[in-house]
């Protein structure tokens, strides 16, 4: 039986993650927030069905993944004509500057099963499998998001930025 | 081309270690995941005690990648179950918006079954129908494997050859939707019908997994929602979804 107390541990433990996971995907704080809330919600209610305690994150962070890439993506479907103009903006942290801003913004401009890749490649240093089954994928579909997103990013940002 | 990757994750790491994770709310979240707690433990309880406590819908649990497919479209209805078998051409049927073609006589519908981890939170009732994100009358057409390995219980992503759409999938003739899988259920999971298989016609309404558009990782709702067809449950599901349309977006 889950008391309580339990929840209260897990979310202490994991829903911060969830916030910056989702922050790092979404570049919108109230958004992500919103997203990180909804996945904990799923995650946490299915707790009894978890093989072991001990994989709630990674379970947490799957949930995290694909609500946020299919709220956003139903977002971009309903307002696709105002979306091809919007840039998101990366909020701007005390300690990022100049070509940090830049870059970010790039990645924030990618199709956000590109931009999810490139966050869970390069900041989570997840492997293609690993990808692939967070965005529940195949494994050639995460590499083609991956190669695309670089090479947007590599015309987007200068090599010595 | 180094570079950039390593600029990628030294940028990420930083950028990380700025994002505020100051926010409100936890008890208020908490909460709420107690509350699906209480109503899930209730619901298997419940369903240990007898079909006529099982009622309403099913909360969503996450799948991953599919993988082989289990029968070949056209095969025919195993088991002895009374499931309906309507006529199940070799090839899909086309999507209509009329009335199918229908045997003279078809058997009751029935619910479908679900494990014990369904967990119900609304009534079956057309008002609560009308409430759900999508919603058709299709044949089974293919059934695959879902393999979640931090979850226990099985389930199945499994294509319909769509007869008729009574909310969302437009014109789509095909739809894919998770289920729990028929043949992993067993005597303490809750009462309904678990032998439905390829070339099975089926009512099923349901909800997207992660939220967003109605059909974004369809899952079923069960607990008396998603069910065998009949056609008279069937003209029951279209008067509801269509006296309701603007209930959903």
């Amino acid at each position: 039986m889950t008391k309580r107390t339990d929840i209260e541990e897990l979310y202490e433990a994991h829903f911060r993650d969830a916030v910056r996971l989702a922050t790092m995907i979404l570049a919108d704080s109230s958004s992500a927030e919103d997203v990180a809330q909804d996945a904990f919600l799923r995650a946490a209610s299915r707790i009894g069905a978890l093989r072991d305690r001990a994989s709630f994150p990674a379970y947490l962070r799957k949930a995290v993944i694909r609500t946020a890439i299919s709220q956003r993506r139903a977002r971009d479907r309903r307002s696709d004509r105002e979306m091809r103009a919007y840039r998101p903006a990366v909020e701007e942290p005390a300690e990022t500057v100049g070509s940090d801003q830049l870059l970010l913004q790039a990645v924030q401009a990618l199709p956000i099963r590109q931009r999810t890749a490139i966050v869970l490649r390069y900041w989570l240093d997840l492997s293609e499998r690993e990808i692939a089954d967070a965005m529940r994928c195949p494994r050639g579909t995460v590499k083609s998001n991956l190669s695309r997103a670089l090479t947007t990013l590599r015309q987007e940002v200068p090599t010595d930025a | 081309m180094h570079d950039l990757e390593a600029t990628l994750r030294e940028t990420f790491e930083r950028h990380a270690q700025s994002i505020s994770t100051q926010f409100g709310g936890g008890d208020a979240l908490i909460s709420s995941v107690m509350q699906r707690r209480r109503r899930r433990t209730a619901t298997i309880y419940a369903a240990t005690l007898g079909p006529a406590a099982v009622i309403a819908s099913f909360a969503v649990r996450p799948g991953s990648d599919g993988s082989d497919v289990q029968t070949a479209p056209g095969a025919t209805q195993a088991g002895t179950s009374t499931q309906p078998t309507p006529p199940v051409a070799s090839t899909l049927p086309p999507r209509t918006t009329a009335e199918p073609t229908l045997p003279s006589t078809w058997p009751p519908s029935e619910p479908l079954a679900t494990s014990g981890e369904a967990s119900c939170v609304e009534e079956y009732s057309p008002t609560n129908l009308a409430n759900r994100a999508f919603a058709f009358d299709g044949t089974v057409v293919a059934i695959r494997e879902v393999t979640e390995p931090e979850l226990t219980g099985s389930m199945v992503e499994v294509d319909f050859a769509v007869n008729e759409w009574f909310r969302a999938g437009d014109d789509e003739a095909t739809a894919t939707v998770e289920m729990f899988d028929p043949e992993s259920l067993t005597s303490v999971d809750q009462t309904g019908l678990d032998a439905w298989t390829v070339g099975t016609r089926l009512l099923i309404t349901g909800e997207p997994r992660w939220g967003g558009d109605p059909l974004d990782n369809a899952v079923a709702w069960y607990c008396g929602f998603s069910r065998t067809y009949n056609p008279d449950v069937a003209a029951t599901w279209r008067a509801a979804l269509a006296a309701n349309r603007g209930a959903r977006p």
